[in-house]
């Protein structure tokens, strides 16, 4: 088990490290430069080339590119060309609310995805499955920006229940209810693709648990339904979803860059999108590089778990 | 199969970061494609009158006196990129400098002109016109309680002048030689030529404490002080940044020892949040003020309890001919060309009528327009004829063609981001397909739109673009046949006739001759057809109704908000 721990995470460097040079050569190959931008046409030659030098861009790629890394490694992302901050002010402001907003939006989907998932699968072909399935079909394909407009729409601009966007009401000191209150609408949004597939999965898993000898048995000893579905039932067709939760992250990633920026949501996806849309090239570099740790570790974390859970799996 | 989703996973991140990346451009580049210019006669989106269009506004103004206290909340779509006026040029953070920073000059508000706000008056300018002595108040503070003093204007123009300067203003204070306290309250400006538009850049050049950031050696440093980027910056505008949390907030308070009138408004805060999110947030009244997108008017309006302000935007659309291609070289054509577009129909249909035809190189609002100008009627038949005249004849099938039969084509560029300019394009294309020119639309990411159309590639027919003015109405840059290989005249126009008036004219220090020999230059651009002159775009502005003495102007968020006050 430890070798095969460690044998994943050595295989991960070689991995960080190709992702490295994408993300950076893909920096390199976006057409215009943030040189361009940054100083007007009329600026004489000599001080666009003196800006041009001030950044380091005049160099050989891979000098670029060594003194870029080799800053990540030993943690100085550089500094914003645009704000002039160092990128790792300007991420660590951001990232709790991040954390928290996915936090939320993973425990939304678990709450919601897996009891509908078992009335799913225990009333198989009714008419409740049918509803549940197309729902959830809808929850995947509809985009969540969409759902977000929409929910600001009606709940927040029609009904006033919720408040339009922020992490807290503007001002006003520390409260809990108040952070929920701001936090339940993009969490919720932030979940709903996820809690579509989670239900899918759950079904599916359930169904399968469901035709078991075991459950037979169960049954035959004169447990009550719920027992057997709960207790016997439920236990072993969790297990494989454990795994699943781990793999929703590049997905929540994903699906943050959009949900905070309907949300005005102060996270590191709406840090990315202004980034992009100013091409300050140092944070959008860092951004990306963070989401594909953050994607390695989640498959890691899936694969260990998928170990621990189905000793079957060798190495 | 759950390594091949993460792998897509990853596959669509890095694409998309290179996607959104390449479509990139800053937001102003979008609405304006204004970018381009940090010149001073062609810089950021600026100037408007301040009468407002909506009466109730008018009203109150007249009858109220001015209250003090109560807050305002501003929906704004971005934060500030920095606090020290000479390192930034984005919208945002010259609307925060608008609130914490005094410059010695400010814009008036009955028009496009300066007036003292720092300085005492108007600079005593030597007979050669090389050196200029300004005066300064002895009751200006720094929100830190530090008095503004002649060094700290000294150290302010200094910034622009440091040899490692890597800010965009860099033509702002060109023809300083050298500036230098000549008493407490007294600065001085030795010119290397005169130079009539000092007041006028001037206006741009924010005064910043010397006591906080003069230690510093280098521009670098300066740029990365906390002064200039966190809400520890000071200055001696009407109110004090209290706190800045990133991505969500900025709050405002006002100062008790500000220099002029005002502030009445107790409080104001920046709420940050995209377009869409500020739309429903002043739907669901949690914000009380923010600048409304054209096609949002309609929505706007029908929400209670807001006035909208509407003002024409300091600047035009136009459509650029490159000169260096055969077809552009004759201003028959050119003006053959706008005379085939039906703009008025272009604003009607693709801008809700949000617009006025523009004819002329400058806005109807600033100091140098003339009512002269003749105006070019939509008139295909009569561009036909024009065109025959340089040799274009239509063909049996209807294209135009010359004596060798070759058909007048050509592309029509402009950047993707500005979504109305991309909408028009397109009308033009059909507009001149009508009388036999084929164009071909092309749109592309700002980055590279800019690449093709700057020096040394020039790789463009004709480009759709945006100009916004500032308060100096010199067009020398854009016009002038020097500023063809390196500067902004891409299109290279040449006209010596233009030369010859604008040449120097920031050397003419009289006002009135000054206006008119570049109103003469501006009227010969008009004649060259140098450009099509498309419209002057309207820009909106949505605030409660509570609000008194409100006035918008585009070339400010919260134009004079220090006058402002709220009635209860």
């Amino acid at each position: 088990m430890t070798t095969y721990i460690i044998r994943r995470l050595l295989i991960t460097i070689p991995l960080l490290i190709a992702i490295s040079i994408i993300t950076f050569a893909l920096m390199q190959f976006a057409p215009g430069s943030p040189a361009v931008l940054d100083v007007d046409p009329n600026v004489p030659p000599e001080a666009r080339e003196a800006q041009i030098e001030a950044m380091g861009l005049n160099e050989p790629l891979p000098v670029q590119y060594a003194r870029w890394i080799s800053g990540v490694v030993t943690g100085d992302f550089g500094n914003s060309y645009i704000t002039k901050r160092p990128v790792s002010d300007m991420l660590l402001e951001r990232l709790p609310n991040t954390l928290i907003l996915m936090t939320a939006a993973t425990i939304l989907a678990i709450i919601i995805a897996i009891p509908i998932g078992i009335i799913s699968a225990v009333r198989q072909y009714t008419k409740t499955d049918y509803a549940i399935t197309l729902v959830s079909f809808a929850g995947v394909a509809v985009p969540n920006f969409w759902i977000g407009l929409m929910l600001i729409m009606f709940l927040s601009v029609q009904f006033g229940w919720f408040p339009v966007g922020g992490v807290q009401t503007l001002n006003a000191d520390f409260n809990i209810m108040d952070r929920i209150h701001h936090l339940f609408l993009p969490a919720l949004v932030l979940a709903t693709a996820d809690t579509a597939q989670l239900t899918r999965y759950t079904r599916t898993s359930m169904l399968e648990v469901k035709n078991q000898d075991y459950i037979r048995t169960a049954r035959a000893k004169g447990f009550k339904e719920s027992k057997v579905i709960l207790k016997h039932g439920l236990r072993n067709a969790l297990l494989p979803l454990i795994t699943l939760i781990a793999i929703m992250l590049p997905t929540l990633i994903g699906g943050s860059v959009v949900v905070e920026s309907v949300f005005s949501w102060p996270g590191l996806g709406d840090l990315f999108m202004t980034s992009v849309n100013q091409r300050d090239y140092p944070v959008i570099m860092i951004i990306t590089m963070l989401t594909a740790v953050l994607v390695v570790i989640g498959n890691l974390i899936a694969d260990i778990l998928y170990a621990i859970v189905d000793p079957r799996i060798e190495y | 199969m759950v390594k091949k989703t993460q792998w897509l996973f990853l596959v669509m991140i890095f694409t998309m970061g290179m996607l959104l990346a390449a479509c990139g451009g800053s937001d102003e580049g979008a609405e304006t494609g204004a970018d381009e210019g940090t010149e001073p006669d062609t810089e950021e989106t600026d100037g408007e009158d301040v009468e407002d269009i909506d009466d109730e506004n008018g009203d109150s103004a007249a009858t109220g006196e001015p209250v003090e206290g109560g807050e305002i909340i501003v929906g704004s779509d971005a934060e500030p990129n920095g606090l020290t006026p000479a390192t930034v040029s984005d919208t945002a953070s010259r609307d925060a400098h608008d609130l914490v920073h005094a410059a010695l000059y400010r814009q008036t508000v009955e028009g496009f002109d300066v007036e003292p706000d720092v300085a005492v008056d108007l600079p005593e300018v030597s007979e050669d016109g090389l050196e200029q002595v300004i005066e300064l108040r002895d009751d200006v503070f720094f929100s830190d309680g530090e008095q503004l003093t002649a060094d700290d204007v000294v150290f302010t123009v200094g910034i622009y002048l440091m040899e490692d300067y890597a800010g965009t203003s860099t033509t702002l204070f060109e023809r300083v030689e050298n500036v230098e306290a000549t008493d407490e309250y007294e600065v001085t400006f030795t010119m290397s030529e005169p130079d009539a538009a000092l007041t006028a850049s001037l206006e741009q050049a924010p005064i910043v404490p010397e006591h906080i950031l003069g230690d510093l050696e280098t521009y670098a440093e300066i740029e990365e002080h906390e002064a200039s980027t966190t809400d520890a910056v000071i200055g001696a505008g009407p109110y004090v940044m209290t706190d800045w949390t990133v991505g969500q907030y900025i709050n405002y308070e006002a100062r008790d020892d500000y220099h002029n009138e005002g502030p009445y408004i107790q409080n104001i805060t920046w709420r940050i949040g995209d377009t869409d999110a500020q739309l429903a947030m002043l739907q669901a009244g949690e914000i009380d003020i923010m600048n409304a997108a054209p096609q949002d008017v309609v929505t706007v309006e029908s929400i209670d309890g807001y006035n909208l302000a509407e003002e024409p935007q300091f600047g035009y659309n136009y459509i650029g001919y490159n000169q260096r291609n055969e077809l552009f070289e004759s201003a028959n054509v050119r003006r053959a060309l706008t005379m085939a577009i039906n703009r008025e129909a272009i604003i009607d249909g693709i801008m809700d009528g949000h617009g006025t035809v523009a004819e002329f190189p400058h806005s109807p609002e600033g100091p140098i327009y003339s009512d002269e100008i003749e105006s070019i009627p939509f008139d295909q038949e009569g561009a036909l004829e024009l065109l025959a005249e340089e040799g274009w004849e239509q063909n049996d099938s209807g294209q135009l063609v010359n004596g060798d039969g070759d058909v007048f084509a050509f592309s029509l560029l402009t950047n993707s981001e500005a979504l109305v300019r991309t909408d028009w394009i397109v009308a033009v294309q059909q507009m001149l397909g009508e009388i036999g020119i084929e164009v071909e639309t092309e749109t592309m990411e700002f980055g590279a739109y800019l690449d093709r159309i700057n020096p040394p590639n020039w790789d463009f027919d004709a480009i759709a673009g945006a100009w916004s003015l500032s308060l100096d109405p010199n067009m020398e840059s854009l016009f002038h046949s020097r500023n063809i290989e390196s500067g902004q005249n891409n299109i290279a126009y040449e006209s010596e006739e233009f030369d010859e008036l604008s040449t120097d004219n920031r050397a003419i220090l009289d006002v009135d001759e000054r206006m008119e020999t570049l109103q003469q230059a501006a009227m010969q651009v008009a004649e060259d057809q140098v450009y099509t002159f498309m419209y002057y775009p309207t820009e909106f502005q949505a605030y409660r109704d509570n609000i008194q003495n409100h006035s918008y102007n585009s070339r400010a968020g919260l134009f004079r908000v220090q006058e402002w006050w709220i009635e209860e």
